[in-house]
């Protein structure tokens, strides 16, 4: 599904079966990207450096990284448009592998 | 000479043995049929106590590993950055340890790869599995079996120097020989 660059992983299917988000990594950077099935376009939503493990929100909105501050790891959010960017840095935190839960009913 | 004398003969007096040439267990001697003379020994060691290359026999004393003038002390496998080749100045620590594998069946090792702090967790975890599994390859080849080497990858969780420059990064890109009790 992907056929430019040397290093695309973690992929993860949008709930709303509209794409998958993945790790992409350019020039040395680990980028989080969006790719689309209809018009296979791909749409990188973080600068990293070093982003990784991208979870998507159950309404396909949010998407949920682990990314990393000086030797800690925090969670950072970025919308599926990559729009709205958000940095969550807890100062005992070392964020590893986030992932949604389903959202109540 | 009596057949009687021969190791293994059950044929007593049916025994088909002749003065004037060997008897069918002796000629059905691996050892005889290579070099030309009798040989019963089970050990297959030969005149000079060296060990004939495929036959079992003693290995490599365990405490050769820590000997500090033998190269089995050498534990570590360093690589460039972002790469997984086994550099040709690692061979000969590498054969080394496949040696000592090939003539200690029951030994067992652990290969456990690592990577610099530069690029992400799961990148590096399965780039210090890629390292690890370089090194356990050249050491199947080499005569290891499958089930003495065992690989795992710390990734970038376990570096040993924790400072941010080439020289700690060079000394975190490697793969350790850890073998058995040790």
């Amino acid at each position: 599904m992907t056929f430019d660059g040397g290093h695309n992983v973690s992929p993860r299917a949008t709930p709303d079966g509209k794409g998958f988000v993945f790790v992409r990594r350019e020039g040395g950077r680990f980028l989080v990207a969006i790719q689309d099935y209809a018009t296979k376009q791909v749409q990188v939503l973080t600068q990293g450096p070093l982003d990784e493990s991208p979870s998507i929100a159950p309404n396909s909105k949010l998407i949920i990284y682990a990314a990393q501050q000086g030797s800690r790891g925090i969670l950072a959010g970025v919308s599926s448009d990559g729009r709205v960017k958000q940095r969550l840095v807890s100062p005992a935190a070392d964020v590893r592998e986030p992932a949604w839960g389903p959202l109540p009913r | 000479m009596d057949h009687r004398s021969i190791p293994g003969c059950r044929h007593r007096g049916l025994c088909e043995y002749r003065r004037d040439r060997p008897h069918r267990r002796q000629r059905r001697d691996p050892y005889r049929a290579e070099h030309g003379r009798r040989h019963f020994r089970r050990d297959h060691v030969g005149s000079a106590g060296q060990r004939i290359s495929g036959a079992p026999g003693p290995g490599i004393p365990s405490s050769a590993l820590k000997d500090p003038r033998n190269i089995l002390s050498k534990r570590n496998i360093y690589f460039d950055y972002d790469q997984f080749t086994v550099k040709e100045e690692y061979r000969p620590i590498v054969e080394a340890h496949a040696k000592y594998l090939q003539s200690n069946r029951s030994a067992r090792a652990i290969l456990q790869g690592n990577g610099d702090e530069r690029g992400t967790r799961e990148y590096n975890i399965a780039l210090g599995q890629k390292r690890a599994d370089a090194v356990k390859n050249m050491m199947l080849l080499l005569g290891a079996q499958e089930i003495q080497i065992e690989t795992v990858s710390f990734g970038k969780e376990k570096p040993r120097r924790e400072g941010h420059d080439e020289a700690s990064w060079a000394e975190n890109r490697r793969v350790d020989i850890v073998h058995a009790g040790e």
